[in-house]
């Protein structure tokens, strides 16, 4: 969709903003602490990062609580109630020459963005189910629908996550119903979907929550719904000494599944919109990207430059986690969560927090 | 929450009779005993053990693995002055404790002395108003504030400011307890013979009363910057980003995951500055109110009870 | 408290009493605008409504209330409505944790008050010292005890009392921080016990001595004298002391997310907390929020008018 433009973007020719704090708003562990540094020294500001737990969270407090940041990380069907809200602003795409450059070119001008007049892609992923082989024994590709090795593993009661986002968790739940529909507004689909959940929530007991990034790794849960990028990060930050990248394991529906990309957007609010632009377009420099993503983050850009297998052959990632990365294809084919209609957000929500009262 | 009144254990204790003999039924029952001091090691030992482990060697934060200070002061990135975001956090509580003891205090002790004094229409809900603060759950009192600085008072906002006005608001009553206690044991007498021989209402205030209610002060202050320095729920509704972290909140958001024994130094120095607070309080207190009849003065503080999550 | 505790200075005309309401106001307008209008400010926001982005849009004027989401918060707690588990759970884990305290404090505090001896002054810094350490912290050190391989779980599985609560059904499998609803209860009691001892000691201190003296005097035995004397008069300070306790937990949701995280011990915090902070639903939250303090608004007043009469009886 072609989302409207409420003002005129910034314009190429004013000058950098100088000195102050340069704000974020981010889910934790999402950026590379050094990349920010680097950004920090280069523009001469403070890069300070402020965390949300889940997108409906931070939009509720953006919305509401009037917070200001320069930069928003946030998903593609979060986007019209952002823009409607008018808390972004539209990019300048002169101030972005990177997106043009270095992205996917199906990303370039996305459907849910079309003409990038508000976002540039952060990093793609999957959603799936990651696991401890050491610890819990399952097969989610043998299954006849993998999702059910999550609903199966009642033995690991307790030691399990959900994640604590409502289109991941009800979505995941109708995948395992055999609906593919992860967009729909229809009462009875969200319904079974929901006591799929409430069976899950009986049987497995997880934990409503999205550290299994570092709770997988320490061996706290031991199977859970993760994103791709969950797997890898907690193998390049958060492995116990002695633990190898290994026993992390991690499936994912290749037809049908999630597939995805977050994206960096500036806040309307913002004081800093030069700087904030050359954000966006620092963190589509291929080297930042690769750091980013190899460094700390382990979720990965949809960088044309970078070549994933290679970095499982060269024993830069575990080799064993290489389906945790998004390939081009499988970006191209992938079901995404877009956004829903007034009536169907509202039928999502209602469940989730039905959910959430156990 | 709350309160019982400061005087009450020192004013009426028991004379108690001394030698009972052994085998007198009177005596004390070994079992209690037995379940205060398991009950003492059980309320301590976990808090003992996550300062202990804040001075690991190893990552491991559930055993003790050698000894260090870098969780505390290595020069890496995860060790409370090597992270920007938990120093700030510590920076950040400690300011917001300061600006709540110095802004709480002076309104409650008014407060205390009017409702005191005062008497006519609207003293009674004045003083339910005054105490109802520290019977509120704190969920309701921080949605109360949060909706008000999201709407009504949106120009001041979430934030620092927001944050300083919440921790104000739910101290205030603890100093007006505190002060009320120590009107009670003063009594009016020396005001009433300073009134008697002429002087001025004001200059009672301040050449009496505010000298005789100079313990009662000095441990508002330092006990309004304990309970602020502990405080999560508030600071967390009223936060507005990354510069407005409180300590409580770093260990709320962090517990969950898998965290390294830097978050249990970040906590270990939060208690520290709490305890010194309490410490100097005691100290002043007593010191001030030596000579006097010797009501205890732990007992005292004690007796200023407050609410949990605090 | 306020009437009758102290006699005001004799010979004050009716200005000079007025004077003490101007040395009140700078505190009362304070709390008449961070306290009493904050919370209006939830009653207008419960009784407002939302705008097409799910805005919350206070309804200021009384005249305008619109009680849609308080009907709808209504429902949701009567049997059959969404919350209504969540309700009976909380209901449920504070009245344990309540009883769990009494259990615990009681003899606690009545050791520390009667028999401590030449402790008691130890005995009593040791009781203060939980109150001054922060909640959170105290929350922390048990997430780091009940881990698999924390000290914690270590120990209660050395002693069997893990699979002694699995075989009565109490604990489901060996992991303390799995989503029990056992560890939430324990965990309150914990955390909010030394905020029900250090009242009822101060309560029981003030038994008078020569009463139970008099109760031996005339042959009654320790434990008739107990359960007939001390008991007794110990009730006020039992009754406020968990009141005191209750009032918290049910505003509560921090032990419960780190304790635990699943749906499945979800108290009625959680359920405000998501639908303020979490979620779109702020009025639904702002509903729920006045549910709540209606309920423990009688519970409120009832501790205060106990600690009223109490300063009363000390100040008499």
């Amino acid at each position: 969709m072609t989302l409207p433009r409420f003002s005129e973007p910034v314009s190429a020719s004013e000058k950098p903003e100088t000195g102050g704090v340069f704000k974020i708003y981010s889910y934790a562990d999402y950026l590379n602490p050094d990349v920010l540094k680097e950004f920090g020294k280069r523009e001469g500001v403070e890069v300070k990062v402020t965390t949300f737990d889940s997108v409906d969270e931070a939009f509720s407090k953006l919305s509401t609580a009037g917070l200001e940041f320069d930069v928003i990380v946030s998903t593609p069907d979060q986007l019209s109630k952002l823009v409607g809200r008018k808390l972004l602003q539209p990019l300048n795409e002169e101030l972005v020459p990177n997106l043009e450059k270095n992205i996917w070119e199906e990303i370039q001008s996305p459907f849910y963005d079309v003409g990038s007049r508000y976002t540039v892609p952060y990093v793609v992923y999957t959603t799936g189910i990651g696991w401890r082989n050491d610890k819990v024994n399952v097969d989610p590709a043998g299954l006849e629908n993998g999702w059910n090795a999550l609903w199966d593993a009642t033995s690991q009661r307790g030691k399990t996550q959900l994640l604590d986002d409502k289109r991941e968790a009800l979505g995941m739940a109708m995948l395992r119903e055999g609906q593919p529909n992860l967009n729909t507004a229809s009462p009875e689909l969200i319904n079974i979907a929901l006591a799929a959940l409430n069976e899950l929530a009986q049987n497995v007991r997880p934990k409503v929550q999205i550290s299994a990034y570092e709770t997988l790794p320490a061996g706290r849960i031991t199977i859970g719904q993760l994103w791709s990028g969950d797997l890898l990060s907690g193998a390049i930050s958060y492995l116990p000494k002695g633990t190898p990248a290994s026993v992390m394991s991690y499936w994912y529906q290749a037809e049908g599944g999630p597939v995805f990309n977050d994206i960096l957007t500036v806040a309307a609010a913002s004081t800093k919109p030069i700087i904030a632009h050359r954000f966006l377009n620092y963190m589509m420099e291929p080297q930042v990207a690769y750091d980013n993503f190899v460094n700390f983050v382990g979720y990965q850009p949809p960088q044309k430059s970078l070549d994933a297998a290679k970095l499982f052959d060269e024993g830069i990632l575990p080799k064993s986690l290489s389906n945790a990365v998004v390939t081009q294809e499988a970006y191209a084919a992938g079901n995404g969560f877009l956004t829903l209609t007034a009536e169907g957000e509202q039928a999502w929500e209602k469940a989730w927090s039905k959910f959430r009262a156990g | 929450m709350s309160a019982v009144p400061a005087e009450q254990a020192a004013t009426s204790k028991p004379a108690r009779r001394p030698g009972f003999s052994l085998g007198n039924p009177w005596s004390k029952p070994r079992w209690l005993t037995g379940i205060t001091w398991v009950y003492i090691l059980w309320s301590l030992l976990p808090v003992l053990l996550a300062i202990r482990v804040a001075f690991n060697e190893g990552r491991s934060r559930t055993a003790i693995d050698g000894w260090s200070l870098k969780w505390f002061f290595g020069d890496n990135s995860f060790s409370v002055f090597g992270d920007p975001a938990l120093q700030d956090a510590l920076t950040h509580s400690l300011l917001l404790a300061g600006l709540a003891m110095l802004i709480a205090t002076p309104l409650g002790i008014m407060l205390a002395i009017g409702l005191q004094r005062w008497r006519g229409r609207g003293s009674g809900p004045a003083n339910v108003v005054a105490l109802l603060p520290l019977v509120t759950p704190e969920l309701v009192f921080a949605v109360g504030l949060f909706l008000l600085f999201t709407t009504l008072l949106s120009t001041i906002g979430l934030g620092t400011t927001a944050q300083v006005i919440g921790h104000v608001t739910f101290s205030m009553s603890f100093v007006v307890v505190i002060v009320r206690g120590r009107l009670v044991t003063v009594g009016p007498d020396v005001e009433e013979a300073a009134a008697d021989l002429g002087a001025p209402p004001l200059a009672v205030i301040w050449r009496v009363l505010l000298p005789l209610l100079a313990p009662a002060i000095a441990a508002s202050l330092l006990i309004v910057f304990a309970l602020s320095i502990d405080d999560f729920v508030v600071s967390q509704y009223l936060a507005s980003g990354a510069e407005t972290a409180t300590v409580p909140m770093r260990i709320y958001a962090q517990a969950r995951a898998a965290p390294l024994p830097s978050l249990n130094a970040l906590a270990t120095l939060m208690l520290l500055f709490t305890l010194l607070a309490l410490v100097l309080a005691y100290g002043v207190f007593r010191f001030m109110t030596r000579g006097e009849k010797r009501g205890s003065a732990i007992e005292q503080i004690a007796s200023i009870d407050s609410g949990g999550g605090r | 408290m306020g009437e009758g505790l102290v006699e005001v200075p004799g010979g004050l005309t009716m200005q000079e009493r007025r004077i003490w309401g101007l040395f009140a106001a700078p505190g009362m307008v304070w709390l008449g605008l961070f306290f009493v209008v904050a919370f209006y400010a939830v009653i207008s926001v419960g009784l407002g409504n939302i705008n097409t982005l799910y805005q919350p849009i206070p309804y200021w004027n009384p005249l305008d209330w619109n009680v849609g989401y308080l009907v709808q918060a209504i429902e949701s707690v009567v049997p059959g409505g969404q919350n209504w588990a969540v309700v009976v759970r909380s209901v449920i884990y504070i009245l344990t944790a309540i009883i769990g305290a009494l259990l615990i404090g009681y003899p606690v505090a009545y050791y520390a008050s009667r028999h401590a001896g030449r402790w008691r002054g130890l005995v009593v810094v040791l009781l203060i010292l939980p109150f001054w350490i922060s909640y959170i912290m105290r929350m922390f050190a048990w997430t780091n005890l009940l881990a698999p391989d924390g000290y914690g779980s270590k120990i209660l599985s050395a002693l069997s009392i893990d699979s002694l609560f699995s075989s009565i059904g109490l604990l489901d499998g060996t992991d303390w921080l799995g989503g029990q609803g056992i560890t939430v209860i324990i965990a309150l009691i914990y955390g909010y016990v030394p905020f029900f001892i250090l009242p009822l000691f101060a309560s029981l201190d003030r038994i008078d001595q020569r009463v139970i003296e008099a109760a031996r005097d005339l042959g009654a035995p320790p434990p008739s004298s107990f359960w007939r004397v001390i008991l007794p008069m110990s009730k006020p300070g039992i009754r406020a002391g968990l009141v005191l306790v209750a009032l918290p937990m049910a505003g509560d949701y921090y032990t419960q997310t780190l304790m635990s995280g699943s749906p499945s011990t979800s108290m009625i915090g959680n359920t405000i907390n998501d639908y303020i902070q979490g979620g779109p639903d702020k009025s639904l939250g702002a509903a729920m929020t006045i549910l709540l303090s209606v309920v423990l608004l009688f519970f409120m007043l009832y501790y205060l008018r106990t600690l009223r009469r109490e300063q009363g009886e000390v100040a008499a």
